[in-house]
C-alpha cells in the first residue's frame, strides 16, 4: 500500500442476509488517498451505498478486505470499529439524519462531546463550523425550523467539526433542490479540502462531479 | 448525551405524564405500605409506650400484651412489699361486649388501671384521669364514631352498665385491636366481673384477675435485684422489663399476621406493575427514536453512551415521579389520620427507600427498553 493511502478496499463481495442470490458487491476494489475527494457514481441499486457502508466498517463483507490507514477492519472488534468511526470518520446522510430534539449547534456538539472534546471547545468548534457553512444565526434552531439545505449544512458541519480523516457522504444532494444540492456539495468539498479530509461521496448526481478529484463508477457491485 | 436524554423525556408531554403517574403511584404505594407496616408495629405497643413503669409483672409464658394468663389482684400488695419497689399498681386488660344505639354488638377492650398515681399517662392531664368516677372512661378521639359518642360527656353503656366519655386521647388505639377503653380498675371490674368476689361484690377483690402488675422502682439500678426478688416471692410470675413486653408484643404481631410479608408482597407487585408501565413507555420512546439511535451508532457513539442516555432518562423520570409520589403519600397519611385515626409517618429512611425503589425500577426498565436500540444495525441510517 503506497504512502498516503487512507482507504484500500480489495475484492469486496457482499450479499445482504435476506437477498437470495444477488450480491450487492461483486469484487469491488477502491483506493482513496488522504485528502482525496472521490465520487462513487452509479445508478440506483448499483451498490454505491453498500460499498460506502463497507468502507466505513458498518457492514462486514463476506469476502475481500478493507484497510483504513493500513489497519484491516476485519481484525477490529465491534467496539474498536465504533471508536474508529468516532475518531476518524465523518458522515453525511441522504436525509440529513439530524436529531430532531436537538438544536443545530447541539447536533454538532453531540459528536464532538462523545469524541472527548471539552464542552467549551465543542461549542467553539460547532459555532465555527456552522459559521463557515453560513449558519451563524441559526445555531439555536431546531431541525424542523431549518430548510432542507440548511439541515444538510448542519449535517455537513457535524461531519467536519471533529476534523475527521475521511468523510463518507451518502447521496448528500438527493433530498435537496438543484441549487441547494449544488451548494451543499460545493461546501462539503471546499471545507474538506481546507481540513485536508478525504471524502467519499456515493451519489448519482452529476452536479457533484466538478467538485471532486476523481469519479469512480460503480456498476453491479464493481468499481470500474 | 445528557441533553439529548432529557429532551427525549420532555418532548412528549402525555407520555411523560403517564410515566410520572406510574412512578408516583409506585412511590406512594411503597411509602404507604411501609408506613402502614411501621404504624401497625408501632401501634401494637402504644399502651406499653404510654407507661413509664420499668417492670411489668405477669404470669409465665405471656404471649403478648393482650394474651397472658391472669394473675390475682393480690399480687399487687405482695409486690409493693418487696424492697426497692416504689409503687405497684394493677393493669387489667379485659374484653366487654357493648351494643351500639343501632343495636349492633361490638367488642371493646377495657383497660383497667389506677388513674391516681398511675404509671399510664395517655397524654391526658393527671388530674383529669384522677377525677374519673365509676363508669367514666377515656378513649382515642378517632374511636368516638365506633363508640357512638360525640365527645367528652357522651354517655352510653358497656354490658348494660352506664359509661361516660371523660377524656379523649390521641394516637393510643392499636390498629388491629378492638376499641381501647381506658378506665379505673373499679369500672373495669363493674363492666367485666370475672371472679366470684367481683360478681358478688361488684368491686375488686383479692382474687380479681389482672393482666400485669406495673412496678415503679426506687432506683433504676435496682431493677435486676427487684425482678429477681419478685420472681422469688411469686414463683408463677415473670418480671419483664417494659422493653421486653414491647418486643414480645411486636414480635407476636409480626409473626402471627405475616403483615410485613403481605405488605412487602403488595409493594413488590405494585413496584413490578409500575416497572412494566415505565418499561413500556421507555420502550415506545426508544422505538420512536430508533433511526436516531442508529445514527448515533453509525457516527461512532459507543453503546455505553446509549446506556448512559437511557439511564439519564430513567433518573429524570424517577426523580420527577418521586415528588408527586411523596405528595400522594402525604395526602393518604392525612386522610388516614382524619378519617380513621390511623397515624403513620413517613420517616426520612422510608422516603429514601422509596426513592431507591423508584430509581431501581426506572433504571431497570430503561435498561430493558434500550436493548433494542443497542442491537440495531447502524447501517439502517443509510436506508433512504
Amino acid at each position: 500500500m503506497p504512502d498516503g493511502t487512507l482507504v484500500a478496499a480489495d475484492g469486496l463481495r457482499y450479499r445482504y442476509p435476506r437477498a437470495a442470490n444477488e450480491e450487492a458487491l461483486r469484487g469491488a476494489s477502491i483506493v482513496v488517498e488522504a485528502g482525496e475527494i472521490v465520487l462513487l457514481r452509479g445508478h440506483s441499486g448499483s451498490g454505491k451505498t453498500t460499498l460506502l457502508c463497507a468502507l466505513a466498517g458498518l457492514l462486514t463483507p463476506q469476502r475481500g478486505r478493507v484497510r483504513i490507514e493500513g489497519v484491516d477492519l476485519a481484525t477490529l472488534d465491534r467496539a474498536s470499529r465504533t471508536r474508529l468511526r468516532l475518531d476518524r470518520f465523518g458522515f453525511v446522510f441522504q436525509r440529513f439524519a439530524l436529531i430532531a430534539a436537538l438544536r443545530a449547534r447541539e447536533n454538532v456538539e453531540l459528536v464532538l462531546r462523545a469524541a472527548g472534546v471539552s464542552a467549551s471547545e465543542a461549542r467553539r468548534r460547532a459555532d465555527e463550523t456552522l459559521d463557515a457553512l453560513g449558519l451563524a444565526g441559526k445555531a439555536d434552531r431546531l431541525p424542523h425550523e431549518l430548510s432542507g439545505g440548511e439541515q444538510q449544512r448542519v449535517g455537513i458541519a457535524r461531519a467536519l467539526a471533529k476534523r475527521p480523516a475521511i468523510v463518507f457522504a451518502d447521496e448528500p444532494t438527493s433530498s435537496l433542490d438543484s441549487a441547494g444540492g449544488t451548494e451543499a456539495a460545493r461546501l462539503l468539498c471546499r471545507l474538506a479540502r481546507e481540513d485536508r479530509a478525504a471524502v467519499v461521496i456515493a451519489s448519482h448526481d452529476e452536479r457533484i462531479a466538478p467538485f471532486v478529484d476523481r469519479v469512480v463508477t460503480v456498476t453491479d457491485g464493481r468499481c470500474d | 448525551m445528557r441533553t439529548l436524554a432529557l429532551r427525549y423525556v420532555f418532548e412528549d408531554v402525555p407520555r411523560l405524564i403517564a410515566s410520572l403517574a406510574g412512578i408516583a403511584l409506585v412511590v406512594a404505594l411503597v411509602l404507604v405500605q411501609g408506613g402502614i407496616y411501621s404504624a401497625f408495629v408501632t401501634s401494637s405497643t402504644l399502651l406499653i409506650d404510654e407507661s413509664d413503669a420499668p417492670i411489668w409483672v405477669a404470669s409465665r409464658g405471656m404471649s403478648y400484651l393482650e394474651i397472658t394468663l391472669p394473675v390475682p389482684y393480690g399480687w399487687v400488695k405482695k409486690v409493693r412489699a418487696i424492697p426497692g419497689v416504689a409503687h405497684a399498681e394493677p393493669l387489667a386488660i379485659r374484653s366487654a361486649i357493648r351494643q351500639s344505639s343501632a343495636g349492633v354488638l361490638d367488642y371493646v377492650r377495657v383497660i383497667g388501671f389506677e388513674p391516681d398515681g398511675s404509671s399510664l399517662h395517655l397524654g391526658v392531664a393527671q388530674q383529669t384521669l384522677a377525677a374519673m368516677k365509676l363508669g367514666d372512661f377515656a378513649a382515642d378521639a378517632a374511636q368516638l364514631p365506633v363508640l357512638d359518642a360525640g365527645g367528652v360527656g357522651a354517655a352510653g353503656n358497656i354490658r348494660g352498665i352506664p359509661a361516660r366519655v371523660a377524656a379523649l386521647t390521641h394516637g393510643t388505639q392499636p390498629i388491629v385491636s378492638p376499641t381501647f377503653v381506658y378506665t379505673t380498675f373499679n369500672s373495669a371490674v363493674a363492666w367485666t366481673p370475672l371472679s366470684l368476689g367481683e360478681i358478688m361484690g361488684g368491686t375488686p377483690a383479692t382474687d380479681s384477675p389482672i393482666s400485669f402488675v406495673l412496678v415503679q422502682l426506687r432506683s433504676p439500678s435496682d431493677a435486676p435485684a427487684v425482678e429477681a426478688a419478685i420472681e422469688r416471692a411469686l414463683p408463677e410470675s415473670h418480671a419483664y422489663s417494659r422493653q421486653d413486653v414491647a418486643a414480645i408484643t411486636r414480635t407476636f404481631w409480626i409473626k402471627r399476621t405475616s403483615i410485613g410479608f403481605i405488605l412487602a408482597l403488595g409493594a413488590l407487585i405494585g413496584a413490578l406493575g409500575g416497572g412494566v408501565v415505565v418499561a413500556q413507555i421507555l420502550y415506545v420512546s426508544v422505538n420512536a427514536h430508533l433511526r436516531e439511535y442508529a445514527l448515533l451508532k453509525a457516527v461512532g457513539i459507543p453503546d455505553r453512551s446509549l446506556y448512559g442516555a437511557i439511564v439519564w432518562q430513567a433518573l429524570a423520570l424517577a426523580v420527577l415521579g418521586y415528588i408527586p409520589g411523596l405528595a400522594i403519600c402525604a395526602i393518604v397519611v392525612a386522610y388516614a389520620a382524619a378519617a380513621r385515626g390511623l397515624y403513620f409517618a413517613v420517616t426520612p429512611l422510608d422516603a429514601l427507600l422509596a426513592l431507591a425503589v423508584a430509581l431501581v425500577i426506572c433504571v431497570g426498565a430503561g435498561l430493558l427498553a434500550i436493548r433494542r436500540a443497542v442491537r440495531i444495525d447502524p447501517a439502517l441510517v443509510f436506508d433512504a
